[in-house]
């Protein structure tokens, strides 16, 4: 009864917070066969550890934690074959930018192949500052100090600045 | 251009990826994992699974044969494998406790780093030992065996010299040759990861010397 209530509870707030897990994928993987596994495996190490989430920090705080731990201490060969037992293809797609105008789309894609030209550290770092959250939450989550959140996410903008000057 | 002009559309951003259904979560979860971290326990826990079965499948040799030196195999085999066992046992332990939602990413990239690299090194020593043990021992099995009346070993009886010579030639290669393919093995299978990781945890690590 308690499993299904949290069980329950759970799936209710993977699929609110869905959007994490996408972008944490769109940000570490470059093919669609890897984006979902490692959609997979984030969801099954965020419902492992589920039950030790007391709600001490916000849900999407913990949940960017777990999806950049799993997804750097990840490691993909190059060559694999597709998974049979994954999605069925139609879902995880590259995002459906209908509803945003040409300029913002443009600007989107812009901005990701800026990212995907950072490190693995930076492009977590920089996705957490876009996604708002306070250097503390940053510095916990990557596990360096409050100043040093601040030095890196100056060095990423410079960096992302002459990325896209280019 | 400035960052913090993105900051909008990368949040409204969220709202643009075609969502997975709850069924699909659900079952996702239910799913086995593919991580390098649940992969790598999987890998220890074979590892785990092979020493028990040389054993008892030496076990079973010396319950059904009558050959001291078997005997004599499995039991330094035992002792050897002890300590091994109770290492691949720690390394699968400590994995399985690396906590990513509550360690922050140093810690987590510090700790599979460091276990990791412990791990192969275990591995390593494990095979060596096995070759350097299993491979000569082997030899003197067939070679003192009287029940072993073949031709072979009437060859080997008639040329001690050259049979001593062709066995410790075949002995160098086949040690030296598990040496570099232990090492090579190792290399592409843990190798480019660990050097992925350490690479993250240098970036991390430059930070904090800048204080």
């Amino acid at each position: 009864m308690k499993e299904e209530r949290l069980e329950k509870e759970f799936l209710t707030l993977a699929d609110t917070h869905q959007g994490i897990i996408h972008k944490v994928c769109r940000m570490y993987c470059d093919n669609e066969t890897d984006r979902k596994d490692l959609f997979q495996d984030i969801l099954i190490q965020l419902w492992r550890a589920f039950p030790s989430f007391k709600g001490q920090s916000k849900f999407t705080t913990w949940a960017y934690r777990v999806a950049i731990n799993t997804a750097i201490s990840n490691y993909r060969k190059q060559k694999r074959r597709p998974r049979l037992d994954g999605l069925n293809g139609e879902e995880l797609q590259i995002p459906d930018y209908s509803n945003f105008s040409f300029e913002q789309e443009e600007q989107t894609q812009l901005l990701h192949r800026a990212i995907n030209k950072l490190t693995k550290i930076e492009k977590a770092i920089i996705m957490l500052y876009l996604e708002e959250h306070s250097y503390e939450e940053i510095a916990a989550i990557i596990g360096i100090t409050k100043t040093n959140v601040g030095v890196k996410i100056n060095r990423i903008k410079i960096k992302l600045k002459s990325i896209l000057k280019r | 251009m400035n960052i913090d002009e993105f900051k909008i559309l990368w949040q409204a951003e969220s709202a643009v990826f075609q969502r997975v259904d709850i069924g699909e979560i659900r079952r996702m979860t239910k799913s086995k994992a593919t991580d390098a971290l649940s992969q790598f326990s999987r890998n220890i826990l074979l590892d785990i699974g092979f020493l028990l079965m040389f054993l008892l499948v030496g076990f079973v040799a010396v319950l059904f044969t009558q050959n001291v030196l078997i005997d004599w195999i499995v039991l330094i085999s035992a002792i050897v494998f002890i300590p091994f066992f109770y290492m691949f046992l720690q390394r699968y332990f400590y994995i399985k406790n690396i906590k990513l939602q509550s360690e922050s990413l140093y810690n987590v990239l510090n700790g599979v780093i460091e276990n990791l690299s412990q791990y192969t090194t275990i591995y390593f020593r494990a095979a060596m030992i096995l070759t350097l043990i299993v491979g000569p021992l082997g030899v003197a099995i067939g070679f003192f065996n009287e029940e072993m009346n073949n031709p072979f070993v009437q060859m080997v009886q008639n040329y001690p010299a050259s049979f001593l010579l062709a066995l410790s030639c075949g002995l160098v290669v086949i040690i030296v040759g598990n040496y570099f393919f232990t090492r090579w093995y190792l290399k592409k299978l843990y190798g480019n990861y660990i050097e992925e990781l350490k690479a993250c945890l240098d970036e991390l690590d430059d930070l904090v010397q800048l204080q």
